[in-house]
């Protein structure tokens, strides 16, 4: 039989989704253990993650600043010799800080785990936060913040958040030049004592993660103090301009930065299912509208794309892109028009099927091994949803009609009623 | 260890198989042997270009991604001086999908004027969103051509500049593809849960009619030796001095390769490195610095490279970083670092056997360097350099008569 090569090949349903789950237990002090044993790999990640994210902090840049810093010295070891033990395992020690948490990250061979682990605990429980290590810290970050407030990405995207909830808001989370000179050393160790220092975390564990890592877990966190969650209150108002374009002109930029977006709704929202394929369609893949107009057929930028970022107590929506700079009012034109199509057209039935089996496939591959399948339960955790979170979406993707995809964009991705940001030219 | 099985087509294609029962999720990932370094050097950053019209369409499939993504696949691609890799992510009850996209775009591209033009600005975009719009964005731009006199690997892979791809012609763009994208010239890497009779039968089915074809000798000219130092001193508008040294290094499947690459984890790998413990720890003279190698099949680049705090004095930094150079050429390493930085390439591959995409295109990059048995045997090659062998490279590689300087000048200094 010749071969067809016009037609494609026979199209299978992704009918069967197999959510490699975490399991969840509590050590003799009431930490949280999360794991996900996955017996056939010989690498593990541990995460410890605290509530210190930037949202708590005092101070601009202290939450980040401080996270980095509990890596940089301890009461036994120096900095070097703490790089020096973690890099003789062949192991990675990370840090990493978002607006709601604060974690250190461990990778390594399950076998070092028993050798690490104690390590870990002595460097996040006894940070020595020297004078000399905050002041070396500081300068190294201020030298990276002023090359990267050359670049219009960069500029656009730490002006967003300020620019549609307001100054205030904790998630603003603005920095600048001059705020670098502000953080002393008492101030990391006064965060340190309130954010981490006796207070609550939990442990996200994946890889091969069996009887004796849990075992090394145990030993090693079960006897840590833990006092109850110092209790704060964020500034989480939202209190933004009138204004509905902001415009940060830099003088050669040969392409601009664009933010189109505004407040939005989380996971946690019974809408979301539906708001979250209706963005894939938008903005969310390769093929999306915004793609497809924008740099397949115009050819104005590299990549745009749109996004819905949920957190526990701000969710947002936003359209990045960087274009051609003399091209800055026509990409606005194109976003403007896509997104009423959105509103005002019905999706066709083939495109449908394709975003849904497209998203289908993308939530296959979260779920493909065990470090994939920890990052769905951390977002899940974060968002206080159990799995069931995907059985609704996977219901919702299957279902979802035209008009409903038409009739959650009219509620929630109005043109009219996002903010602008453009960094560049106009 | 990857276990995995290879066979041949008629018509030249390599298929390497590994097979991977953890997960659901196949991946399809096709290399073919064409990289910058093939460019005419009049007619640079077409590689590149091509890599972005091989998803404007297919002779038989108007559109590439759609089919793709409607049973739930995901896909990307890269160009490099060597080589340009294509992947694919799906379920494995799809793979057929696979086969039936990748193959008719090796059989021939669509080749449609709208493609080209359409490809043709994001392209340009991305020459100026990557290298011209981001400070430092152009080092590579500024440095290839001093290091390299004479191979292709003097240009960057985005093209030396943006008039080449403004100028590249429908007909250009035929021949490259005749000459480079056929069967002998690519390797089919796949990993995930399958058999190998099915892998057969459907490399077989889909690929097996695409005609053989003649695959091209390489004669790149060489690089000849470097006898004297170069520098190039230029001013640009960045908030920070910076420095790129650049050195000549063995290629890729020469005998030295792994001592030079442990050479530069040593200085530059992780927080306990010599360049970050004494240059960034210990001094306030570095905003950043760092040594890497360009990885290339032909002999590449070992580069050190650093970022100066405002203020700092240039000749000073040069000399701090010239002295940790010099102690590993006198005094060479010891063997607690040198064990170190093993240890830490035994752990990545352990980390990169957690993915079958890392898998298939380990595998794929493996077999063109020298065979995919090499993937399993690299950790090995590591574990035997010995101290002597990281003293010697440094002594010949780190020398000045061998260095490419560029000097990159901030203009706020004024």
């Amino acid at each position: 039989m010749k071969l067809n090569r016009k037609e494609q090949p026979t199209r299978r349903q992704i009918d069967k989704i197999n959510f490699l789950k975490a399991k969840s237990y509590c050590l003799q002090n009431g930490t949280k253990v999360h794991f996900i044993n996955q017996e056939d790999q010989s690498v593990i990640k541990l995460e410890i993650s605290y509530a210190a994210g930037s949202i708590f902090q005092p101070k601009p840049m202290l939450a980040s600043i401080t996270n980095a810093l509990l890596v940089e010295g301890s009461e036994k070891y120096t900095s070097s010799e703490i790089a020096e033990y973690f890099d003789n395992e062949g192991a990675f020690l990370e840090t990493s800080c978002t607006l709601e948490n604060a974690s250190v990250i461990l990778y390594c061979l399950a076998e070092s785990l028993p050798l690490l682990l104690p390590q870990l605990k002595e460097i996040v429980s006894t940070p020595s936060f020297s004078e000399h290590e905050v002041k070396n810290h500081l300068m190294i970050q201020k030298q990276k913040f002023i090359v990267n407030n050359e670049k219009v990405g960069y500029v656009a995207k730490k002006e967003f958040l300020p620019f549609i909830l307001g100054e205030k808001n904790a998630y603003s989370n603005r920095v600048e030049e001059s705020y670098f000179e502000n953080i002393t050393r008492k101030d990391v160790i006064d965060f340190f004592q309130t954010r981490y220092n006796h207070q609550p975390f939990e442990i996200f564990v994946s890889g091969k993660v069996g009887e004796k890592s849990l075992e090394v877990i145990d030993t090693t966190f079960s006897n840590v103090k833990v006092d109850s969650l110092y209790s704060s209150k964020p500034f989480f108002e939202i209190d933004s301009s009138e204004q509905s374009t902001m415009l940060i002109e830099k003088e050669d930029a040969i392409q601009s930065a664009i933010r189109v977006g505004n407040v939005s709704i989380g996971r946690q929202h019974k809408d979301f299912p539906k708001l979250y394929l209706a963005n894939t369609l938008l903005g969310g893949y390769f093929g999306s509208r915004l793609m497809n107009n924008i740099r397949e057929d115009k050819g104005y930028t590299y990549g745009v794309g749109s996004g819905l970022i949920s957190m526990k107590h701000l969710a947002y929506f936003v359209i990045s892109t960087e274009v051609g700079s003399e091209v800055t009012n026509n990409t606005l034109y194109e976003i403007e028009l896509e997104m009423n199509k959105m509103c005002d057209e019905l999706v066709n039935e083939k495109e449908l099927e394709l975003v849904k089996n497209y998203v289908l496939g993308n939530i296959m591959r979260g779920f493909d091994g065990a470090f994939a399948a920890m990052d769905r339960f951390c977002m899940l955790n974060n968002a206080g949803l159990g799995y069931d979170y995907y059985l609704n979406l996977i219901n919702t993707i299957n279902k979802i009609s035209a008009i409903e995809i038409r009739d959650v964009c009219r509620e929630y991705l109005q043109f009219e009623k996002m903010k602008k940001v453009i960094v560049g030219k106009n | 260890m990857i276990e995995f099985q290879e066979f041949e087509l008629v018509n030249g294609l390599r298929v390497v198989f590994h097979q991977d029962r953890s997960t659901p999720i196949v991946a399809f990932n096709v290399l073919y042997d064409v990289g910058a370094r093939d460019e005419d050097e009049n007619k640079t950053g077409f590689a590149h270009l091509f890599e972005h019209l091989m998803f404007g369409g297919s002779i038989n499939i108007p559109n590439f991604d759609s089919p793709l993504q409607a049973v739930g696949g995901e896909n990307n691609a890269f160009t490099s001086n060597d080589i340009t890799n294509y992947y694919i992510t799906l379920p494995k009850s799809n793979i057929e999908t696979a086969f039936w996209l990748e193959s008719d775009r090796m059989l021939s591209l669509a080749f449609t004027e709208k493609s080209l033009e359409v490809q043709r600005q994001v392209v340009i975009e991305e020459f100026k969103q990557r290298y011209l719009n981001q400070p430092y964005g152009d080092v590579y731009l500024l440095l290839r051509p001093l290091a390299f006199q004479n191979h292709p690997y003097k240009w960057a892979t985005i093209g030396k500049e943006i008039s080449h791809i403004e100028n590249a012609t429908m007909d250009d763009v035929k021949s490259f593809f005749s000459k480079f994208y056929h069967p002998g010239n690519a390797i089919l890497s796949i990993a995930g849960d399958l058999e190998l009779e099915e892998v057969e039968q459907l490399t077989k089915k889909w690929f097996g009619d695409i005609p053989k074809k003649e695959k091209v000798v390489r004669s790149l000219v060489p690089e000849e030796k470097q006898l004297e130092e170069r520098v190039l001193e230029v001013e640009k508008d960045v908030p920070l001095d910076a420095l790129y040294w650049a050195y000549h290094m063995p290629a890729r499947n020469h005998k030295d390769y792994y001592a030079v690459d442990l050479l530069s984890d040593i200085l530059s790998r992780g927080n306990s490195s010599r360049l970050y413990q004494k240059l960034m720890k210990q001094t306030n003279v570095f905003a950043e610095v760092n040594a890497y190698i360009t990885g290339d099949i032909d002999p590449g680049l070992f580069i050190v490279s650093a970022k100066l705090n405002p203020g700092s004095d240039f000749s000073y930094a040069e000399n701090l970083i010239e002295e940790e150079l010099n102690r590993i050429k006198i005094h060479g390493v010891e063997e607690e670092e040198l064990s170190k930085v093993k240890k830490k390439t035994k752990s990545t591959f352990e980390f990169g056997k957690t993915s079958v995409l890392n898998k298939a295109m380990g595998l794929a990059i493996s077999s063109l360097i020298e065979s995919p048995q090499l993937f399993n045997e690299e950790v090995e090659y590591y574990s035997r350099v010995s101290q002597d062998d990281i003293k010697r490279v440094a002594q010949e590689i780190l020398v000045q008569n061998n260095r490419s300087k560029l000097i990159y000048k901030s203009i706020k200094d004024e």
